[in-house]
């Protein structure tokens, strides 16, 4: 096998990760919290859209970008009123936020543009231009082609993974975001204000899926096309799942489904047409092998009897 | 001495009900004071508002003579307020230096610009230190890296106490602190309560048990319907009976009247090697074997946690059963489900009445033939009789004196504890079962409905029914059984003849400090029928 191609599905997957990553890692703080959010495929698709429209109507892309964070972010202190404030039921909110995800782009672009399709800005945006040149790794063989000139967020993912890892396992927040999961009335007790550990962790959610909104049409396409996220979402709940809310085993997760997008990609250039969609399925069907792997066991384990068999 | 907590006619409502009516309660600095009364009284919600997890309707709460109002009980810590829930509020993943220090971590600081500077990450090392230093002051024999989810119900409960008096608390609350225990952990857990007493804490300790009330206590204020009865000084002239008719309002039978029938002969309920294994594969249930006679009760007594619940679900066809056999009048029965085994004539007390015996949202009449709904003449060829139903209902509900108010019918979700275990024993003792399997029969019911509980038990007893009764309130396996045999581990660690057993006794197997050898439990085995 031709080595470039290995090394290029490395840089693929690389770049594949970085939205399955941010999205998980900021996923298993609201997990562990004990909030159990559908949302983040909803959150990730209206930071992506906002990303690109404010982007395009005022012509910045710092304002598009920001305006990606405040959607997020508003979305999430919405979210948090209506389930944590005032419990209203997790699987509803989390519905109806993708279902307005689903539309409200649709709807906008529709009535702004007469289209309902996509929304270019490749005239505000170059997408080349967001790969980074990072000069210590060029002297570094094969590294440099895998780790070299991808994008910003993706740099700034390996970061915040790190940031992360250590903030839940080695500070005070982490300490309370895992009690308020485990045993609320442990972390009520000793005075932890459970709600706003809660709040704080949608708020950490909120930022990583407007970064990873970013990364997927700011950054990689300076195009915005509804259902840009394709179930990112969703894939990354399986993820924070098998990982059994665990950052670092989820986000070993997220970079194996990353690398199943990647391949995808790259198969996509070696087959006919008709095959190609077929391989579209791809990601998706690791999804389910690794929770068939991961739940299988867990299933044998139960010996209550619920249902009898024939 | 001084008072160093007082309440001003404290009244608590929820709605249109008062939990707590003008409750006026001086404890003095350095006492341990006992608040008696039954399931429902009152105890906790008072305890509550004293530890700011409830905010009184009306009323004065005074600390150290000042008036204060606490709004959560971060507020109460701050005070010097320190409380043990009944139900340990614990993180079972994190470790015991963990779970003492939570909300109160230690950060490491840094200096910048020449200032002490709060620092990010939790300073471990300091904690650890700190921890080991309070264990060792107070002795409490505690292994601080040990994770709380492998460390036994005594040594949870001794976390909990430390978890307060890191926080240098003076006043010192216990809801229920024995209900979990072991006898041995609990003459351990008073000996403790009388050293923070003598170092000078003030104890609050909330219960229904007497006898432990009479050690430790140096006054006792009793509270019934919400209201406080009185408080008396724990001497001579006060009885447990007193104690008792001051709970109920009326005077009560502390002992079971048991009658002097023998059990019979005849085994009618065997269980033979029963092994099941948990989620990790481990057995939870190990080699159980037991049998129960005609006019019999077998008592199972243990620390909760020891198999008992996994006991109850695999005889009552809810777990799978991995080796052995359950044998009726000889008749393997293992394997089958729970309404094939309601057909043979198994009647089932399920250790929670509102997961597995009851159904909350609906009515009286649906709950009290659920399991037996598809005989005649409750249904006829797969179409509800609801007149039956109904019928059945009302004879039920007044031959087992389940207590209603207007509705005639209500859904069992609006019935106290009490009241929604008699619906289960009307269900399962108007079947006639041959053989009835029962647990935590008495678990938040009141008194009066303890002993109407008990008498039923006894009464089927005596018609021939074949009864197992699991229980962690050691005085009622006592009371009911004829023979006690002791869970450990998943493991039957002894059996013993009721009306020779002593309880410092029972606690040594039921720590696992005593095992008798398989012979010898065999030979335990004749015991009831002697």
């Amino acid at each position: 096998m031709n080595i470039n191609l290995i090394l290029n599905l490395l840089k693929m997957t690389v770049e594949a990760s970085t939205p399955y990553l941010l999205i998980t890692i900021g996923g298993v703080f609201v997990a562990r919290a004990g909030v159990f959010n559908i949302s983040l495929e909803g959150c990730t698709e209206f930071a992506a859209f906002a990303g690109i429209l404010f982007g395009f109507l005022s012509g910045s892309i710092l304002v598009g970008v920001l305006s990606a964070f405040l959607v997020a972010i508003a979305l999430n202190i919405v979210f948090y009123l209506f389930t944590v404030k005032w419990n209203a039921d997790l699987t509803v909110i989390g519905c109806a936020v993708n279902l307005l995800a689903a539309c409200i782009p649709a709807c906008l672009l529709q009535a702004l543009f007469g289209t309902r399709s996509n929304l270019v800005a490749t005239s505000l945006i170059d997408p080349m231009k967001m790969k980074v040149d990072v000069p210590i790794l060029r002297s570094v063989p094969v590294l440099n082609s895998i780790f070299n000139h991808q994008t910003r967020i993706t740099y700034l993912t390996f970061a915040l993974v790190i940031f992360l890892i250590i903030l839940m396992y080695r500070t005070k927040f982490g300490i309370y975001v895992r009690v308020t999961g485990e045993n609320i009335g442990a972390a009520k007790s000793v005075g932890v204000k459970t709600n706003r550990i809660k709040l704080l962790c949608l708020l950490i959610s909120a930022v990583t899926c407007a970064l990873a909104g970013l990364n997927l049409s700011v950054e990689e396409l300076g195009i915005y096309t509804i259902n840009m996220t394709a179930n990112r979402g969703f894939i990354c709940l399986s993820a924070i799942n098998c990982g059994r809310k665990e950052p670092h085993r989820a986000c070993v997760y997220a970079v194996i489904f990353g690398f199943a997008r990647a391949l995808q990609t790259i198969l996509n250039n070696y087959v006919p047409v008709a095959i190609s969609s077929l391989i579209g399925i791809l990601p998706y069907v690791t999804i389910i092998v690794a929770l068939l792997i991961v739940e299988i066991p867990n299933a044998r384990k139960n010996h209550l009897r619920i249902f009898r068999g024939a | 001495m001084d008072t160093i907590i007082e309440t001003r006619n404290l009244t608590k409502k929820f709605g249109d009900f008062t939990a707590n009516r003008n409750i006026s309660l001086e404890i003095e600095e350095g006492e341990i004071r006992a608040i008696i009364g039954e399931n429902g009284a009152g105890k906790s919600t008072l305890m509550n508002m004293l530890y700011g997890i409830l905010q009184p309707t009306s009323g004065q709460l005074l600390y150290r003579g000042r008036e204060v109002s606490m709004k959560s009980p971060k507020d109460a810590i701050e005070l010097g307020i320190g409380m043990v829930h009944q139900h340990f509020k614990l993180s079972p993943s994190l470790t015991v230096y963990e779970n003492i220090v939570l909300g109160a971590e230690t950060v490491h600081s840094h200096s910048a610009f020449g200032k002490k500077v709060p620092g990010f990450l939790i300073d471990t090392k300091k904690e650890k230190e700190e921890i080991q230093a309070l264990i060792d002051r107070f002795d409490f024999n505690l292994n601080i890296m040990d994770k709380v989810s492998d460390i036994s119900v005594g040594a949870k409960q001794r976390v909990e106490i430390l978890k307060m008096l890191y926080r240098d608390v003076d006043l010192l609350i216990l809801d229920e602190p024995t209900a979990v225990l072991i006898p041995q952990e609990v003459d351990d857990l008073i000996e403790r309560l009388i050293a923070l007493k003598k170092s000078g804490k003030t104890i609050i300790i909330i219960t229904h048990k007497l006898n432990e009330v009479k050690m430790c206590a140096d006054n006792i204020s009793v509270i019934r319907a919400g209201e406080l009865i009185g408080t008396v000084p724990n001497d001579s002239t006060t009885t447990n009976e007193s104690l008792a008719e001051m709970m109920v309002g009326r005077q009560v039978l502390l002992r079971v009247n048991k009658s002097d029938k023998a059990a019979g002969e005849k085994v009618r309920f065997a269980v033979k090697n029963l092994t099941a294994v948990d989620s990790d594969n481990k057995k939870i249930l190990n080699n159980i074997s037991f049998e129960i006679h005609e006019n019999e009760v077998v008592g199972v007594a243990g620390v909760e946690g020891n198999g008992q619940t996994e006991l109850m679900l695999a005889l009552s066809g809810l777990m799978e059963v991995r080796e052995g056999r359950v044998e009726m009048e000889g008749e393997n029965i293992c394997g089958l489900w729970p309404d094939e085994l309601r057909r043979k004539g198994i009647g089932f007390i399920p250790e929670d009445r509102y997961q597995q015996g009851l159904c909350l949202d609906e009515k009286i009449s649906n709950n009290i033939i659920a399991g037996y709904h598809e005989l005649s003449p409750y249904c006829n060829k797969g179409i509800m009789n609801y007149r039956a139903v109904r019928e059945n209902s009302r004879k039920l509900v007044k031959e087992y004196d389940v207590r209603l108010s207007a509705d005639l019918d209500p859904t069992v979700g609006c019935l106290s504890g009490g009241n929604a275990q008699k619906v289960i024993i009307a269900r399962e003792f108007s079947r006639d079962p041959r053989v009835l399997l029962v647990s935590q029969p008495t678990r938040g019911v009141d008194i009066g409905a303890i002993e109407f509980i008990h008498n039923q038990i006894l009464a089927m007893r005596d018609r021939g029914t074949a009864i197992m009764v699991i229980s962690s309130d050691l005085s009622e396996v006592a009371g009911l059984a004829d023979r006690i045999i002791v869970m450990y581990h998943g493991e039957i660690t002894g059996c013993f003849k009721a009306d020779e057993v002593n309880f410092s006794e029972l606690g040594l197997y039921m720590s696992g400090v005593k095992h008798m050898s398989d012979q010898e439990i065999q030979q335990g085995k004749g015991g009831g029928r002697e």
